[in-house]
């Protein structure tokens, strides 16, 4: 665990190093040498298609893949390898270390408890000491105001189906951030979402970064949408990754040829290009 | 959810009408004439007859259901064939017992078919989940009243733990009660905790991996907070809707439990009414334990209402 190598790596929140995941049953490789490194304070984006191993990468940063799958090498946050952590490890880093966001928000709220009961949890889990209710109300407020939603009281007495899939994705990032993680991993956030709401939302992790400070890594299929979040990208094609650099060197300069397959899929690619 | 709540209710007025025809239907398609076997097998043609026409045997089923009907509704649920003791009275005295013993088993088969149910998957595909399967496969596999009557020979006979037969009132003190009312009831919730394991465990299993759980752990919380707090009700929902299933099971058990441990409840006094063919008797106790069921079905249908914020069904 004490990897004299993390002590020179402190500059980077994530550095993965040849992450390989395997499903258990057949060994059948999902992830296969891939490695990439997260500066602190900077942002970095994971673009490829689906079944790439994109967000197997990011549920191994935060200790949370499925079971049945086997993670090895090396995934450093903050120094430390995820991969061999204990549950009491994990905890910490969970949350507090790492936050993560997910593509349905309505499926990863819980169905059955009120927003307020389950920001509640949240907030008490990671409390220092007790908390008060009005206590706890208020920081639950000011978490939802913190991500645009103007009639927190309204929300807070809601259950998840009864809001707008914007609203629900405010919340699912208002929760994220209660612990105020030093990394918010944002795993295909907008897919879900109507198309004039993934502005909306995008807008409010940019201005939430600005404001807040917390390294991004924003996985997504869209690379127009990841190029717009993120300082540097890493694309990412059957678990390894093909090209990764700064976002406007690959954008100008794709070397790989599934790079240039990407950028001409993306159809209004050309104002970007000129920026 | 007011409307819906009230619909719900008002839905048992048919049900209850359909069961009444086909309890009353029921009884006569029990072979055999009930007024010659009342009157026994010394008495002449003319005899029975008349004991026919004094029981109003002789008139229409369907005139005989509407005046039968007619005493339900007065509160009348009749005079036995057999000891023209008053119906209503003597299911007075036994509907308390089987009551009392159905709601100690369906609490038995709550606790120990969510515990079990939930050790079982967290613990998936270990030891414990692999010997908690086999267990339930058992237990709804084996008839209840085999493993009473062995429960009885060991626990009772040969151990002396319980007494073997019959409940000791409340009234002679209420740890002889308990321990009198336990053996039974442990045995009647066999089928029910196997019930309840089983889906307990299976929503379990779905609820752990869902992703609302996985956020909440990437949210940091705890361990204990994520099962007791949060997975525990979203489990409890379709367990709930399943005890509506082991209740009627419970209350159909008690038919042969009681008879095992000669408990003067309902399920005995069923069994020994069909044996005489004691027709106001099979069916007035038929109707008050399919009432019971249907009440029951509905509480738990009001509860599950309540558990479960998405019935509520208002979007936005």
């Amino acid at each position: 665990m004490r990897d004299p190598s993390n002590l020179m790596s402190s500059a980077n929140i994530v550095e993965v190093d040849g992450l390989r995941i395997v499903a258990s049953s057949d060994g059948t490789p999902l992830v296969d040498g891939l490695s990439f490194s997260l500066p602190r304070g900077g942002s970095v984006g994971l673009v490829g298609e689906s079944g790439s191993g994109k967000s197997l990468t990011a549920l191994a940063i935060i200790g949370l893949l499925p079971a049945g799958l086997a993670a090895s090498g090396r995934v450093n946050v903050v120094g430390k390898n995820v991969v061999g952590m204990t549950k009491a490890e994990l905890r910490t880093m969970r949350g507090s270390e790492v936050g993560m966001v997910f593509q349905d928000p309505f499926t990863a709220l819980n169905p059955v408890f009120t927003i307020q009961a389950q920001m509640f949890a949240v907030l008490r889990g990671h409390a220092k000491s007790s908390l008060s209710r009005t206590e706890l109300r208020r920081r639950a407020t000011d978490a939802l105001l913190d991500v645009g939603l103007r009639d927190p009281k309204a929300i807070l007495e809601k259950y998840s189906f009864q809001l707008s899939g914007g609203q629900a994705q405010r919340v699912a990032i208002a929760m994220a951030l209660i612990p105020e993680p030093l990394l918010l991993i944002a795993d295909e956030p907008t897919t879900a979402l109507d198309v004039t709401v993934q502005d909306r939302i995008l807008q409010l992790l940019e201005g939430l970064r600005a404001k807040r400070d917390f390294s991004l890594l924003f996985i997504s299929h869209d690379l127009a949408v990841v190029a717009r979040m993120c300082e540097q990208l890493c694309i990412v094609k059957d678990g390894q990754v093909v090209e990764s650099g700064e976002t406007t060197r690959i954008i100008a300069d794709p070397k790989a040829a599934y790079t240039r397959l990407l950028l001409e899929s993306v159809v209004d690619f050309s104002a970007l290009r000129e920026e | 959810m007011l409307k819906a709540t009230i619909l719900r209710i008002l839905v048992i007025i048919p049900s209850i009408f359909v069961a009444s025809i086909m309890i009353f239907a029921l009884v006569y398609l029990i072979p055999g004439d009930a007024a010659s076997s009342i009157a026994g097998p010394e008495a002449t043609l003319d005899q029975i007859d008349a004991l026919r026409a004094k029981l109003g045997l002789d008139q229409p089923p369907v005139e005989q259901y509407f005046t039968w009907l007619g005493h339900i509704f007065q509160g009348d649920l009749g005079t036995s064939f057999v000891n023209n003791a008053n119906v209503a009275d003597q299911i007075a005295l036994r509907l308390p017992i089987t009551f009392e013993l159905a709601l100690w088993a369906f609490g038995l088969a709550l606790v120990i078919g969510t515990i079990t149910g939930v050790v079982a998957a967290i613990y998936r595909g270990g030891l414990l989940d692999k010997i908690i399967l086999r267990l339930t496969g058992l237990g709804l596999a084996v008839p209840e009243f085999w493993v009473a009557m062995i429960a009885i020979a060991v626990l009772a006979v040969q151990l002396g733990i319980f007494p073997a037969v019959g409940i000791v009132p409340w009234s002679a003190g209420w740890a002889e009660h308990l321990r009198s009312i336990f053996l039974p009831s442990l045995m009647l919730s066999i089928g029910g905790s196997a019930i309840i394991a089983r889906i307990t465990r299976n929503s379990m299993i779905e609820v752990l991996s869902s992703s609302y759980i996985r956020t909440e752990w990437a949210l940091g919380l705890g361990r204990g907070k994520i099962y007791s707090a949060f997975a525990l009700k979203n489990v409890s929902i379709p367990v709930i809707t399943a005890t509506g299933l082991v209740l009627s099971q419970l209350l159909g058990g008690t038919v042969l439990i009681e008879t095992v441990f000669n408990i003067p409840g309902m399920g005995s006094f069923i069994v020994s009414s069909a044996l005489v063919k004691d027709i106001p008797a099979i069916q007035a106790s038929l109707l008050i334990v399919v009432l019971l069921v249907m009440l029951l079905n509905l509480v738990i249908d009001l509860s599950y209402r309540v558990l479960d914020p998405r019935t509520i069904g208002a979007r936005r």
